[in-house]
């Protein structure tokens, strides 16, 4: 690695007068495998190494990337940059960071399987797991892994080194039958080697998923609207519990900094204590779980991570915070901050979202409920960006009758406030499951890996069209 | 940067790859975030990259080369090109692809993709005339605006040679007033293009109009779509014309080729003057072209490239990304619409839609979808906007919308979003009896 270019560069902004200077020294290797219809459309193998720098003068924030790895290079990039911020000082904001401890950590996760090892036998995996599908009238998979060697250290004294990498599978079905068709899309992802493509029980998951999507495409009935009980599998938890409780409770929308594009929040800086879900209800965000997709020991502003409750009880307990918006907050950072790659700035992002799991079995989940429906799965979502109302559609789900799961239901829509939904919760699971995806925000759009996951969830008398 | 490329297609060709295309590109940029009417982060980029495609024996590979060493560039290049070849051994044919374009060629002049001008702007001056324009309206903005100089070089195994050089400027700005809001993006390769203040302007005024919104109510309604939404609808259609999207199951344009599809012409051009995304060249090094994806509403083509072209019977239209076409500058044009100086005023119940966010498929073969409206939704009642209108959302069919565009305004502003990558010239719309629904709770 380049260390003693970030030890430059550190010191070169030092001394041409940042107040504050942090510098991310990234090299990563990754590849990815793109199969369509079983056909091998491309495969790649990248390898970057570049450096981030955040850093204040004049109480403004500078932030530069660069990928060019040599000395004069950047200084002449640092010379420009501190410029180009003193000059933005008479409508810069005025930034502050908050006081936290200096950390010197050294931290990695191994990979029995790893980014260097060659293609022939990560390909034969995927040629397997396509075999499961190949009767699918369209298909698409594409696999990745990556590692990430990081080099953080700050003006305040921290130096952190981490070895993480992390390995994803993404597919998209379509099954045909009589003119109609149904869709999915899914994603697998570990902070793990490759070696987890054989942990996942994609086969198994597979097959059942195709088999349950026909049913629901040649059997599946339409239902009539009206005001019954639902159960959301862990899945539709974990969607619900990322977009509707993860993202509002972020700091930096709650102030607007992010109201351009990624948007504001329907929560307000005063609403710690407020209640917005049922006594069923409590939330946190993860990041030290290990192997989670979501997974980090230290942000990208130096701070360690924690789990975090953002709900009790249903009620408001904490904020997702960086170093910037704890200043405003007038409380240390939660370690919320972290870049897509060296060439973003670091974001408050989710890393775990989550919701408790209860004290209910499965059955006792359904066994109360005379009419309603079951979201196991869901293929069209959205919500709008202060995250107040949102739509969940299912794609493999069920009719419940007299607590039993009886026929397959075509695409069911529940459009609901946040507070309806976590309002509407009486009953969880004993048993929770975890789902990885990219979360998406900023501009440039920064997309991050996360989990979202939780219990099976029971809610009472919502909206089903 | 060419030493470097040029090295690298001699040591594939040496190594026996069959088709190469290198692309080196070396960008200055300058990204500067405000938030609260403040300037939040100041960034500055230097990057450079050097994309590296090749096949061997229908085997591809698409990878990266970083000059870590300037020293030692070519035993660099030469354990790269080593690598690559025994990474490459270990893939299975596509059996898809046939082959990239073949040389040389003569590209047509495009007026205004670089501008010297560029190269020394104030930038914060830029960001600081958006805000206080905006201001004069609203109370709070929030925005980036984004600056690249790019150089480079494109080279292929089949005799494409061709330097690369634009300058590229975004400004996109949201404007806050009380609860109301509103947004506009402007993009251009030209400095005295980018309509910084204008698009501060009608941001604030957006946000002005829509102070203390309703709640909307579900139903269908005549909607007139404003430029922010109408160029996410753009791009949702240039993604669907993708043999690669087709193929993948996630085009709402499958099986649709010669047939009557909406009343507009939908255009993708390459070649227009300041466009966005305008370039002689694609990325294999084939001249590009305009083409009239859809002409009086009837769907004539895809987006292709070299090989998809061969495997569609057709030839290719320019549009090389290299594993999958894609389209450069969209163009929305009347068609068999009318073409309104005022679209609202054709209106008798309806809603004017000024930007969507969240667009999402429940199924893109048959183009189920739905987008949530964000910043000033107004009401129209006869012909005139009445109250903001909020918490809706429209929960509708792609074709759907297609088919029921009736009229189009005539001025278009070249724009591209945070949700529309794909830069266009769009007008506004107005679509007949468009889907709404809402939360009942």
């Amino acid at each position: 690695m380049y260390e003693d270019l970030a030890d430059f560069s550190l010191k070169y902004l030092q001394d041409k007068g940042a107040k504050y200077a942090e510098v991310r020294l990234e090299e990563s290797k990754s590849n990815d495998f793109v199969l369509k219809n079983g056909n091998l459309e491309v495969a790649s193998f990248n390898e970057i190494t570049g450096i981030g720098i955040r850093f204040t003068v004049n109480d403004t924030l500078g932030f530069l990337n660069i990928n060019l790895l040599e000395k004069e290079k950047i200084k002449t990039i640092i010379e420009k940059a501190i410029k180009v911020t003193k000059n933005s000082s008479k409508i810069g904001e005025k930034t502050k960071f908050s006081e936290e401890k200096a950390h010197t950590a050294k931290y990695s996760i191994k990979q029995k399987k790893s980014v260097d090892e060659s293609p022939d036998s990560k390909l034969k995996e995927i040629f397997e797991i396509d075999k499961i599908i190949k009767n699918v009238d369209n298909r698409f998979i594409s696999v990745d892994d990556s590692l990430v060697k990081k080099y953080y250290i700050n003006s305040d004294g921290s130096r952190i080194i981490s070895e993480i990498p992390r390995t994803s599978l993404f597919y998209f079905l379509t099954i045909l039958h009589n003119k109609k068709s149904i869709q999915r899309h899914f994603m697998y992802g570990s902070t793990k080697g490759y070696e987890c493509l054989k942990e996942w029980n994609i086969h198994e998951n597979l097959a059942e998923e195709v088999k349950a999507l026909t049913n629901n495409l040649k059997n599946g009935i339409s239902i009539k609207p009206g005001t019954m009980d639902l159960v959301t599998a862990p899945e539709v938890t974990g969607i619900a519990v990322h977009e509707s409780c993860g993202h509002p409770l972020e700091a930096d929308r709650i102030l607007g900094r992010e109201g351009a594009q990624a948007g504001e929040s329907f929560v307000k800086k005063d609403m710690i204590g407020e209640k917005i879900g049922s006594d069923a209800i409590n939330i946190y965000d993860d990041p030290t779980m290990e192997e989670s997709y979501g997974f980090y020991l230290y942000d990208d502003e130096g701070v360690k991570a924690r789990k975090k409750y953002l709900q009790k009880k249903g009620v408001i307990t904490e904020f997702l915070q960086n170093r910037q918006t704890a200043v405003e907050f007038n409380i240390k950072s939660n370690g919320s901050a972290r870049a897509s790659a060296f060439d973003r700035e670091p974001l408050i992002r989710m890393s775990n979202t989550l919701v408790e799991p209860g004290n209910f079995s499965e059955n006792e989940i359904f066994e109360g409920i005379k009419k309603g429906i079951y979201l196991k799965s869901f293929m069209e979502w959205n919500i709008d960006d202060k995250r107040w109302q949102q739509k969940y559609v299912g794609s493999e789900a069920y009719l419940i009758e007299n607590g039993k799961i009886t026929k397959p239901v075509i695409a069911p829509v529940l459009e609901i406030t946040t507070p309806a939904l976590w309002s509407s919760v009486d009953a969880l699971s004993k048993k929770m499951e975890f789902f990885a995806g990219p979360c998406g925000k900023g501009e440039p759009l920064q997309s991050m890996p996360v989990y979202m996951g939780g219990p099976h969830m029971r809610l009472r008398g919502v909206h089903i069209r | 940067m060419r030493e470097s490329a040029e090295y690298l297609l001699k040591k594939l060709k040496e190594k026996g790859a069959d088709d190469i295309v290198i692309r080196s590109v070396k960008s200055e940029g300058v990204n500067i975030k405000f938030a609260n009417n403040k300037v939040v982060k100041n960034g500055l980029e230097i990057m450079h990259g050097i994309g590296v495609f090749f096949t061997k024996d229908k085997k591809i590979l698409a990878t990266n080369f970083q000059d870590k060493d300037p020293k030692n560039l070519k035993k660099q290049i030469e354990l790269f090109v080593n690598s690559s070849m025994k990474f490459s051994s270990f893939l299975q044919a596509n059996k898809d692809y046939n082959g990239i374009a073949r040389g040389s060629f003569k590209y047509k002049e495009i007026k205004d993709l670089y501008d010297k001008k560029a190269e020394d702007l104030d930038e914060i001056n830029c960001v600081q005339k958006g805000i206080n324009t905006a201001l004069k309206n609203s109370e709070k903005t929030n925005g980036i605006f984004e600056k690249a100089i790019e150089e480079g070089v494109l080279l292929t195994s089949n005799n494409v040679d061709k330097d690369l050089k634009g300058t590229y400027l975004y400004f996109s700005i949201r404007a806050f007033n009380k609860d109301g809001s509103g947004h506009s993006n402007t993009c251009s390769r030209m400095l005295n293009k980018l309509e910084i203040e204008k698009s501060a302007e009608e941001a604030a005024k957006i946000a002005k109009l829509s102070i203390s919104p309703k709640e909307g109510d579900s139903g269908k309604y005549d909607i007139v779509f404003g430029r922010m939404p109408t160029i996410v609808f753009a791009n949702q259609i240039a993604e669907s014309c993708s043999p690669f999207s087709v193929e993948s199951g996630v085009s709402f344009l499958t099986d649709k080729i010669g047939k009557k599809i909406t009343n507009i012409d939908f255009i993708d051009d390459s070649l227009k003057e300041n466009g966005y995304n305008s370039t002689p060249c694609d990325d294999e090094g084939f001249p590009t072209q305009k083409t009239e994806l859809i002409k009086d509403g009837v769907l004539k083509t895809y987006l292709h490239n070299s090989s998809t072209a061969k495997k569609y019977n057709t030839k290719s239209t320019g549009n090389a990304g290299l594993i999958e076409p894609h389209s450069s500058n969209l163009i929305i044009e009347k068609g068999k619409c009318s073409e309104v100086s005022d679209l609202i005023k054709e209106v008798k119940n309806g809603l004017y839609v000024t930007n969507v966010w969240y667009t999402r498929y429940q199924n893109y073969l048959t183009g189920d979808f739905s987008t949530i409206p964000r910043d000033g939704c107004f009401i129209i009642k006869n012909g005139e906007l009445k109250n903001s209108v909020k918490n809706i959302r429209i929960s509708d069919n792609m074709l759907n919308i297609m088919e029921n565009i009736v009229a189009i305004s005539k001025e278009k502003k070249q724009l591209k979003s945070w949700e529309a990558q794909n830069p266009g010239f769009v007008p506004e719309i107005l679509v007949k009896n468009v889907n709404v629904s809402k939360a009942k709770i």
